[in-house]
């Protein structure tokens, strides 16, 4: 059943996770890590489509050689 | 202000007498009380805002002392999650280094700030060598001339503030490098205000040497208008009108006084939208946690024998 399978999610989490401080405290900074380096990469990419032409990067072509 | 706790000890007051002596068949008095006191709640903040804003806003003869309102223009910056045009800036900075900067100095931008903004790195570099700057002193103790750096400052056109209003009739122009967060109505004000002069109202005497411009406090500003149509060539093939020039200077100059605006905006997007999440989250968790005890029933089983002899 699926809530048969969701509390067996949730124990294993809690065992293997959650119980310790040790485990616990790690989870918690690689969940930050890898959620600050996701959120960021997505964001920046919407905001670089949100204001394209507008920075300084889009009209760099025009000036500069390479 | 009103906690739930006394209103509803109001509200049980004023309940309680109803249920016992009421002859209402229609709302009872708690509904009653509740409706009259939003009426009462709503007719004070309505006439307490139209009181302040009337105060604010009120109408005098000496308006003329504030300034005419510059209109609300729509630059994008100006928008919540709005950044800079950058090729604007460029146009903009091109337009005070022909324009503007023959009076006004722009003391806190360096040739520096320019690059990855506005201009890459060599035609900053360019720019700046165009300027001679005093350096020293040399070996044998004396200054000596220089051509710019990147680390110099935009050159000022007078040495000092005297030098300034001796060539200016007396009046000082002011820095430009923070003038958009230093003047009320911001970009809007300096738009309207290059943008604005015009022929004084018939019976509005101007002295010599002063301008009419309605949007200046007092109305009478000591720069002349020097934005035309057509004072400044665009190198990105831009018409060149008078509205546009102004719009590209207005820009770069909001630049200059909010160099960090579009970091800023775009920070304050992710915060908006992590923050709100988490207190989303946070509210719903501490609800979650909560239940147990808010939903707990205490009985209490009286003893069977409520003796007043104490235990032996």
């Amino acid at each position: 059943m699926v809530s048969g399978f969701v509390k067996s999610l949730s124990s294993f989490a809690y065992r293997n996770f959650f119980k310790k401080e040790s485990t616990y405290f790690t989870t918690i900074v690689a969940t930050g890590v890898v959620f600050s380096i996701g959120f960021n990469s997505m964001f920046d990419k919407y905001w670089d489509k949100k204001t394209a032409g507008t920075k300084w990067e889009d009209i760099k072509g025009r000036y500069v050689e390479n | 202000m009103f906690s739930r706790g006394s209103f509803g000890a109001f509200k049980t007051a004023a309940q309680g007498a109803s249920k016992r002596f009421s002859t209402q068949s229609g709302p009872s008095k708690g509904t009653m009380y509740n409706a009259l006191m939003c009426v009462a709640a709503s007719t004070a903040t309505g006439a307490g805002l139209t009181l302040y804003y009337l105060e604010k806003n009120a109408a005098s003869a000496n308006m003329e002392a504030e300034g005419l309102h510059a209109p609300d223009y729509p630059f994008p910056q100006k928008k919540l999650f709005g950044t800079f045009d950058h090729a604007s800036i460029r146009r903009g900075f091109q337009v005070f280094k022909e324009v503007c900067a023959a009076c006004h100095s722009l003391d806190l931008v360096h040739w520096r700030n320019l690059v990855d903004v506005a201009y890459s790195e060599d035609e900053v570099r360019a720019m700046a060598e165009e300027f001679e700057y005093t350096d020293g002193p040399d070996d044998s103790g004396a200054m000596f001339e220089r051509p710019g750096k990147l680390t110099d400052p935009i050159p000022r056109p007078y040495a000092n503030e005297e030098a300034a209003r001796a060539a200016n009739a007396g009046a000082l122009p002011p820095d430009l490098s923070l003038i958009t967060k230093a003047r009320h109505g911001g970009v809007d004000y300096i738009y309207a205000l290059l943008t604005g002069y015009c022929d004084p109202p018939a019976g509005v005497e101007i002295r010599e040497g002063l301008n009419y411009n309605p949007y200046f406090p007092g109305g009478a500003i000591a720069m002349a208008q020097n934005i035309f149509d057509g004072v400044v060539e665009f190198e990105d093939g831009t018409p060149n009108t008078a509205s546009q020039i102004t719009k590209d200077v207005v820009t770069f100059l909001n630049w200059a006084a909010e160099p960090e605006l579009d970091d800023r905006k775009k920070i304050g997007a992710k915060a908006l939208l992590l923050f709100s999440s988490l207190t989303l989250m946070a509210l719903w968790i501490k609800r979650n946690r909560w239940q147990t005890l808010k939903t707990r029933k205490i009985a209490f089983n009286s003893p069977k024998n409520w003796s007043s002899k104490a235990k032996k």
